[in-house]
């Protein structure tokens, strides 16, 4: 599955040759390098999921399943995307339906 | 109504017996419908948050206030989000209300050392002149100034406001307004005079016997054993008998065996099991006649928070007998002939009450009408299971007759809404202390109270007689 992507890898790094080739040195190198990868289908799911989560729109995610918040908002007429139910339909319930805290941005640390 | 009838019969008491016995059949009840579904709560979870309840609550508010806003301030009137205010811009926000109360009681300041504060005792109103009001959207919050009182307001009321922001980062208001009421069905027209008797605060396990007489005379009345034939053939008219709320005492709830040792208190029995042997028995009586529906209330044995739900059968086992008992949930909500009816055992009025500047129960069940919403203050200060879906407490359609029980003296008013609609606001006094019933004429939807009370061998009666000394 390889290394939690933490905010930090999004800043510059200081101390780096970047080459052509980009992995002749130190760990850091292959990760900068998968960043322009695409997602495997399963991490696009999920973070179809995570930004359905922090919608602001849909009220508060804390609490209820994915699935409970996309049925109250289409009761309420918020008009919720089709595409985040697909996924909560089909797949696991332990995985996509709840959100886990530990998957997003710890921002708090920073400043 | 109810007595001019009963006059009209002729006097038949002291005559002799007769061959033939005159029987009153009770009217029927043609229609009734509970339509308390929404506060029937499933399985429980109390693993949510409160935050969902507020967020329903301003989405299912919203365009309702949005419609009253135009209404009120022309089409033109630009409704924004606090997040998109501007100053100086006059515009109308839509947003639920929070009013800090320094002398509101907070578990927190108390148990906190460095404010050094002794537990405060338990006031009968807690507003202060420095409540400051906050609205709250979706995602910002804003202190509200200007021509709004806060003394009048509660915390979670929704409401649309029209104003501007100043420099100083606060809202000042000009102008506000409620959801006001919901769109109602129009009441049937009924050829008959129908009444539904309406009690609450029955308060038994209380030690007096005052009120016991009180009940006797009151079911007495209503299955017909009391009075001439009048009586008794008015008696057939009343169709339903609700009670709301408070059947037991507050003094069956004193928990003084908690703080005695176990040797003294091994063979004794809650005060409630001998308060609710005698509830079954007056129910069986009136059951046995009269369709009944029981609302719990605020001392009564089941759940605290709102919704409250039905007291359970089994403490009832001679009064379940018979199909008429309905033990329902407290908010009730149910449509008997066509008129709809609903009411609370008057837990929400009387926490409106110590948070606010309104001293008229009435008042303040007219001013829940008018926000479109039975409990304002329902997670805040008043205890509330935490829905997540919807919040089941605001007004759908308007009902006929809106009742609370446990009011501290009878009203009655008739509302009027800005699309016709017709209210009949029914505050039913507290049975224990008052000895007074009400009694909802379906067919006019007039209320009138009917009292019951024996003569006490008292000084004042004797005094008229003079026989005092």
């Amino acid at each position: 599955m390889g290394r939690k992507r933490l905010i930090t890898d999004s800043y510059p790094v200081v101390k780096r040759r970047e080459g052509p080739a980009g992995h002749s040195k130190g760990e850091l190198a292959p990760e900068l390098g998968e960043e322009p990868q695409p997602l495997s289908v399963d991490e696009a799911e999920l973070e179809l999921l995570r930004q359905f989560d922090l919608a602001w729109q849909y009220g508060p995610c804390t609490g209820i399943t994915r699935l409970q918040r996309w049925h109250r908002a289409e009761q309420m007429g918020l008009e919720p995307p089709p595409e985040v139910r697909q996924p909560l339909a089909s797949l696991s319930p332990v995985r996509y339906h709840l959100r886990l805290p530990a998957h997003y941005p710890r921002t708090s640390r920073h400043k | 109504m109810f007595s001019e009838q009963a006059a009209q019969r002729a006097h038949t008491l002291l005559s002799p017996p007769s061959a033939s016995n005159a029987t009153f059949a009770r009217v029927p009840v043609s229609t009734y419908n509970n339509s308390s579904q929404p506060f029937r709560l499933g399985e429980r979870s109390f693993s949510r948050q409160y935050a969902h309840i507020y967020a329903t609550r301003l989405l299912q508010m919203r365009p309702f206030l949005v419609s009253r806003a135009q209404q009120h301030w022309g089409d033109g009137v630009q409704i924004k989000k606090l997040c998109e205010l501007q100053p100086g811009e006059k515009c109308c926000v839509v947003g639920t209300l929070f009013k800090a109360m320094p002398l509101q009681p907070s578990i927190l300041r108390e148990i906190s050392e460095e404010h050094n504060l002794l537990p405060q005792p338990p006031r009968s109103k807690y507003i202060h002149p420095d409540d400051q009001l906050v609205l709250e959207d979706e995602l910002q919050r804003i202190k509200l100034e200007g021509s709004i009182d806060a003394s009048k307001l509660v915390t979670g009321t929704v409401l649309a406001v029209l104003g501007s922001v100043r420099d100083s980062g606060k809202f000042l208001v000009e102008d506000h307004c409620f959801a006001e009421l919901a769109p109602q069905k129009p009441a049937p027209t009924l050829d008959t005079d129908r009444f539904v008797l309406l009690v609450s605060g029955l308060g038994l396990g209380g030690g007096g016997g005052e009120s016991l007489l009180g009940t006797q005379l009151l079911v007495d009345v209503v299955t017909g054993q009391l009075g001439d034939e009048g009586e008794q053939c008015s008696a057939a008219h009343v169709s339903r008998v609700i009670l709301a709320g408070n059947l037991l005492s507050h003094n069956t709830q004193s928990r003084d065996s908690i703080n005695k040792a176990k040797y003294l208190t091994k063979k004794t029995q809650a005060a409630s099991v001998e308060a609710v042997k005698m509830l079954d028995e007056i129910l069986l009586q009136l059951s046995a006649s009269v369709p009944v529906d029981v609302m719990p209330g605020e001392f009564d044995p089941t759940n605290y928070t709102l919704p409250q739900q039905p007291l359970h059968p089994c403490m009832f086992p001679l009064a379940t007998a018979y199909s008429t008992l309905q033990l329902v949930t407290n908010p009730y909500q149910a449509t008997i002939d066509g008129v709809r009816f609903l009411g609370t055992s008057g837990q929400n009025v009387s926490d409106i009450f110590r948070y606010s500047s309104m001293e008229d129960h009435l008042e303040i069940l007219e001013w829940t009408l008018r926000i479109r919403h039975i409990s304002p203050t329902a997670p805040d200060t008043l205890g509330c299971y935490p829905f997540y879906k919807n919040d089941p407490f605001i007004f759908l359609d308007c009902p006929h007759v809106y009742f609370c029980g446990n009011t501290p003296q009878f009203g009655s008013k008739i509302f009027r809404g800005p699309e016709d609609q017709r209210v009949l606001l029914v505050a039913v006094p507290d049975f224990s202390t008052t000895q007074t019933a009400c009694l909802v004429n379906l067919r006019s939807l007039a209320c009138q109270p009917i009292s019951f009370s024996g003569f006490g061998a008292e000084d004042e009666d004797l005094g008229g007689l003079g026989l005092s000394p």
